[in-house]
């Protein structure tokens, strides 16, 4: 089953969920696959972004379903793929594989916070998502689902979870 | 005698990552092999004798699931040790792999030292 962006638009469909829970987690994240140090906080209306990468994993379980989509600059998705593999010199190849190694880790992470500990049934495969579809679904989604990353007070990636809850 | 060692992830860079670390072990290591999936992975352990399997969860094609089930369904497989490392990290997915027959259960990211020591307890299971 998949989904788009402007099938979550409706917040009647969503859990009142404490996503302020995700920001630590999300930057231990970071720390632990990339050895970067990041800030993670809710964007503004001001800020503009344009993300040229970007994956998307859908999570599915008991307590759920829903989609986290993990976006970031070039420069920032190279440096997040050279740290993980320790390595300098890569095909554009590797940093798309990686970014979606990262968006798969995040998803996973995501939702077990979200759902209060419970995981998803299924996870993934992540794909990745073309820039206008990245640009569409992060302005489509509300502002209380999107989060911004930053290195060094610029802003390098974004995140969007949507993650509904289970209607039956 | 030389440990051959097969490596389940559709991520190539995180098979990258885990042979640079077994390979910096430091012990006597054969054949590493790659799979991209559950399918290439039984089709890898047909080719060759392969002594531990690392294996990622959330896979296309064929799912880590899937892929532990049938090894231990065949006995010359069966007791093979498998390290299952997956994105989930709650009790529900260890308890589920370790059920299934994964041997240790581990969460995503992994540094090179927690797949040294994955490794080495790996290899303490070696009969």
């Amino acid at each position: 089953m998949s989904m788009t962006a402007s099938d979550f638009n409706s917040p009647s469909q969503f859990q009142a969920l404490d996503r302020t829970a995700l920001l630590e987690p999300l930057k231990h994240v970071f720390r632990d696959f990339a050895f970067l140090d990041l800030e993670v906080r809710s964007p503004t209306d001001q800020e503009f972004v344009d993300w040229i990468l970007a994956a998307v994993v859908y999570c599915e379980g008991d307590f759920g379903d829903g989609e986290v989509e993990l976006m970031v600059t070039p420069e920032f998705g190279m440096t997040v793929a050279r740290n993980y593999l320790g390595a300098s010199d890569l095909p554009e190849s590797f940093t798309q594989d990686i970014l979606k190694e990262a968006t798969n880790i995040i998803a996973g992470r995501s939702y077990e916070i979200l759902k209060h500990g419970h995981c998803p049934r299924n996870l993934g495969p992540p794909r990745l998502l073309e820039p206008n579809q990245a640009m569409t679904r992060w302005n489509r989604a509300p502002s209380d689902q999107r989060t911004l990353i930053l290195a060094d007070d610029r802003i390098v990636g974004g995140l969007v979870v949507t993650l509904r809850e289970n209607m039956e | 005698m030389a440990i051959n060692v097969l490596i389940v992830d559709d991520s190539a860079g995180t098979r990258m990552v885990i042979e640079r670390a077994i390979r910096l072990s430091g012990d006597d290591i054969g054949d590493i092999r790659h799979a991209a999936n559950g399918q290439e992975a039984l089709l890898a352990l047909r080719e060759v004798w392969i002594d531990m399997i690392f294996s990622d969860v959330n896979m296309p094609v064929m799912d880590g699931w899937e892929f532990i089930r049938r090894v231990r369904e065949t006995e010359i497989w069966s007791s093979i040790p498998i390290a299952a490392i997956t994105s989930l990290r709650g009790e529900e997915a260890r308890s589920s792999l370790h059920d299934l027959g994964a041997t240790t259960y581990h969460s995503k990211p992994l540094s090179p030292e927690n797949i040294v020591s994955i490794f080495t307890e790996m290899k303490a299971r070696l009969t």
